[in-house]
C-alpha cells in the first residue's frame, strides 16, 4: 500500500496550502527517510532538473508568449467584432458571439483563463447591458474559455504529449472536432436561453461590407493560427519551432500592424512569460522526481492489477478516469492534475486497449471541467470577477451550460472517432 | 486553486497605479518593481528578473534562427543543446523569481479559512517547509554539481556541471527569498505587502 500513503501524504501536505513543487519533493524525500528506503536523494533531484529539460518542453514559455501578447492588444476586440457580425442576428445572439469568440481565440491563445479574461472583459458588460443576468454571463464565459483547451495551441496537449510521448502534430488534430461541438452544444444552450428569458433576441444582420471590414481587422491575428497549425499538421516545424515563429509574428503583428503594445512592454511580457511557465516546470520536474520513486517501487504495476479487478472493461476503465479527474480537479489545478494522473494512466490505457491520443482529449476535455467547477475554478473565479456576480448564482447558471458540457464529455469519451478521424483524414 | 496556467494573483503585475499616473514624461518601469525589501534583497531579485528576460528572449531568438535555417535546409546542432541548457536555467531562476511574488501554485482554499494569529502560524510553517526542501537542494544540488566535473555537453563541449549549477543556484536565490517572507510573516505583514500586490 505504498501508492496510498504516497498519495495520502501528498494530499495532506498539499491542502494544507504548501506550494505543490514542495509538496511534491518532500513527499517523495519523506517517503524514503520514513520507509527506510536505500534510493540516493541524488536520483531524485537528477530527476527534477531531468524533468526540466527537455526541447520539447521549450515550446510551453513559448506558447503562453505568443498568446499573451496577442492578449495584451485588441486582438480579442477584433474577434468579437468578427463574430457579432457573423452571429449577432440570431436569437441569443450575443452568446453565439461569446462562443464563436472564445473558440476563435482558444485558437490563437493555448490559455482557457487567458481567453475567458480577454474575451470576458470585452462581451461581460455589453451582455448585462442587453438584459442577460450577471450569473449566465459569468457562466457562459467560465464555460466557453475552457475551448482553448482543445483547440490545437493547447498547452495541456503539450505536456500530455511529452509524457505519453504521443505526437504533439496527432494530438492538436484530435481536440479540433471535439472543441467544435462543445461550441456547438454551447450555442444551442445559449439560443435555448435567449427564447426562453427573451432577453436578446439578436441584432440586424450586419451587411456584407460590415462583415468584410470586421474580417480584414481580424485577419493578421487569425492568420497566426493557420500559420502555426498548418507548420505543425504538414510536419514542417516541430512545435517548439512554430511556436518560435508564433511569437515573432504576434510580436510583427502586436508592435508594427495593430501598435497595441510598444517595445518597453516587451521585458515585462518576457518576464511574466517565462515566470508562468517556470511555476509550471518545476511542478513537472517534481512529478518526474515523484514518478521517479513510484516507478522504482513498481506503483504503476500494482495500481494497474488493482484497477484491472475494479474496472474490468473499457468503458468501466473510461468511467473510472473521467470520475478520477473530475474529483481531482475541483482542487488541482489541470496542468498538476494532468502530471499527477497521466502516468498512471498511461500504462493503465494499454492494458485496457485505450488508444493514447483518444485519452490524452479525454483527459484534457475533464480538465476543462475542472476550471469551472463550483466551489473553486480559475474560469470561474476570472468570470465571476469580471461579471461581479456570485459563486451560487453562477453555480445555479452553470447547470443548463454543464449538462450540455458533461454529456458532450460522455459523448466524447465513448466515441473515440470524434478524436481520431480528422487525424486519419490529414495523416492519411 | 484551480487556475490554469496562472496560478494566484501571480501574473506579472501591469505597471501599478502610481505608473500611470505619472504623467506623460515619467516612463513606467521596463520591470514590474518586486515586492519592498532591504537593497540586497531587492537587488538580487532585479537581477534574477533581467537574467529571466535575458535568456528567455536568447531562446526565442534562437529557435526563431534555427527555424530560418530549417526553412533554407540547414539545422544548427548545437542550438538544441543550448536551449536545453538555457531552459534549465530560466527554469530555476524563474521559480526564483515567481517566489518573490507568491506566484508558485499552491491550494488555498483551506488555508484562507483561517485568519490572525493562527493564519500566520500556518503561513511561517508552510514556509520553514519550503525552506527545509530547498535546503535540501541547494545541498544535494551542489553534490551532483562536484560529482558530474567530468561530464561534458556532447555538441556545445561545455561541462556539464554549468548546466546542473541551475539547481543550486536557482534554489539558493529562492531560500533568500522566502527566508525573507517568513521573516516578514513572523513580524505580521500581511501577504498583500509581502508580494508587492
Amino acid at each position: 500500500m505504498f501508492a496510498v500513503n504516497v498519495f495520502v501524504a501528498f494530499f495532506v501536505i498539499a491542502l494544507a496550502g504548501v506550494p505543490l513543487v514542495y509538496a511534491l519533493l518532500v513527499t517523495t524525500v519523506g517517503m524514503i527517510w520514513a520507509k527506510g528506503l536505500s534510493h540516493p536523494l541524488e536520483t531524485i533531484f537528477l530527476a527534477y532538473i531531468g524533468g526540466v529539460e527537455p526541447f520539447i518542453l521549450i515550446a510551453v514559455p513559448l506558447f503562453v508568449f505568443a498568446g499573451e501578447l496577442l492578449s495584451q492588444g485588441g486582438v480579442g476586440r477584433r474577434i468579437v467584432e468578427l463574430a457579432r457580425v457573423l452571429f449577432g442576428f440570431l436569437p441569443g445572439g450575443l452568446g453565439v458571439v461569446t462562443v464563436a469568440s472564445c473558440l476563435m481565440f482558444g485558437g490563437v491563445s493555448g490559455s482557457a483563463i487567458a481567453d475567458t479574461a480577454a474575451i470576458g472583459s470585452l462581451i461581460i458588460p455589453t451582455m448585462i447591458e442587453r438584459g442577460y443576468s450577471r450569473a449566465f454571463a459569468a457562466a457562459l464565459l467560465a464555460v466557453a474559455g475552457t475551448l482553448a483547451l482543445l483547440m490545437p495551441l493547447s498547452i495541456p496537449f503539450l505536456v500530455y504529449a511529452f509524457i505519453s510521448g504521443v505526437s504533439m502534430r496527432t494530438l492538436s488534430m484530435s481536440g479540433v472536432i471535439p472543441a467544435f461541438i462543445s461550441a456547438a452544444a454551447l450555442v444551442a444552450v445559449c439560443v435555448w436561453y435567449g427564447r426562453k428569458t427573451g432577453c436578446d433576441s439578436g441584432s440586424e444582420r450586419a451587411s456584407r461590407a460590415e462583415i468584410w471590414r470586421a474580417f480584414r481587422a481580424a485577419g493578421p491575428a487569425l492568420v497566426m493560427p493557420v500559420i502555426i497549425v498548418g507548420g505543425i499538421w504538414s510536419g514542417y516545424f516541430t512545435p517548439t519551432e512554430s511556436a518560435a515563429v508564433a511569437v515573432v509574428y504576434g510580436l510583427a503583428v502586436s508592435l508594427f500592424l495593430y501598435g497595441d503594445i510598444t517595445w518597453r512592454d516587451v521585458p515585462r511580457l518576457v518576464l511574466s512569460a517565462f515566470q508562468t511557465s517556470a511555476v509550471v516546470m518545476l511542478v513537472l520536474g517534481a512529478t518526474a522526481a515523484m514518478a521517479w520513486l513510484l516507478t522504482a517501487e513498481q506503483v504503476a504495476m500494482q495500481l494497474a492489477e488493482w484497477v484491472k479487478v475494479v474496472a474490468q472493461q473499457q468503458w468501466m476503465f473510461l468511467l473510472l478516469v473521467n470520475l478520477a479527474l473530475l474529483l481531482l480537479g475541483i482542487f488541482i489545478e489541470p496542468l498538476p492534475a494532468l502530471l499527477l494522473t497521466a502516468p498512471l494512466f498511461l500504462p493503465l490505457a494499454k492494458v485496457f486497449n485505450v488508444d493514447l491520443v483518444h485519452l490524452g482529449v479525454v483527459m484534457t476535455a475533464n480538465l476543462a471541467i475542472a476550471l469551472y467547477t463550483p466551489p473553486v475554478g480559475g474560469t470561474l473565479f476570472v468570470a465571476a470577477k469580471l461579471a461581479n456576480a456570485g459563486i451560487g448564482a453562477i453555480t445555479r447558471a452553470l447547470v443548463p451550460l454543464m449538462t450540455a458540457t458533461v454529456l458532450v464529455l460522455i459523448l466524447i469519451t465513448y466515441v473515440p472517432a470524434l478524436s481520431t478521424t480528422l487525424v486519419r483524414l490529414i495523416l492519411n | 486553486m484551480n487556475r490554469g496556467l496562472e496560478p494566484e494573483g501571480e501574473r506579472v503585475a501591469h505597471g501599478g497605479p502610481a505608473a500611470g499616473n505619472a504623467g506623460p514624461r515619467m516612463r513606467r518601469p521596463l520591470l514590474p518593481p518586486g515586492p519592498a525589501a532591504p537593497l540586497p534583497i531587492g537587488v538580487l531579485g532585479a537581477a534574477i528578473d533581467w537574467a529571466v528576460v535575458a535568456l528567455g528572449a536568447a531562446m526565442v531568438a534562437l529557435v526563431f534562427v534555427n527555424v530560418v535555417f530549417h526553412v533554407f535546409g540547414r539545422d544548427v546542432a548545437w542550438t538544441t543543446e543550448l536551449c536545453e541548457f538555457m531552459m534549465v536555467w530560466v527554469t530555476f531562476l524563474g521559480g526564483a523569481a515567481a517566489t518573490r511574488r507568491g506566484a508558485h501554485m499552491r491550494i488555498t482554499e483551506f488555508l484562507d479559512k483561517l485568519s490572525g494569529p493562527p493564519r500566520r502560524l500556518a503561513d511561517a510553517a508552510v514556509q520553514a517547509l519550503a525552506l527545509v526542501v530547498l535546503g535540501l537542494l541547494v545541498w544535494f544540488g551542489l553534490g551532483i554539481v562536484a560529482a558530474s566535473r567530468g561530464n561534458i555537453l556532447t555538441v556545445l563541449d561545455w561541462p556539464m556541471a554549468w548546466q546542473y549549477l541551475s539547481l543550486p543556484v536557482g534554489s539558493a536565490a529562492t531560500f533568500v527569498f522566502v527566508a525573507w517572507d517568513l521573516a516578514q510573516i513572523l513580524r505580521g505583514v500581511p501577504a498583500a505587502e509581502r508580494y508587492g500586490r
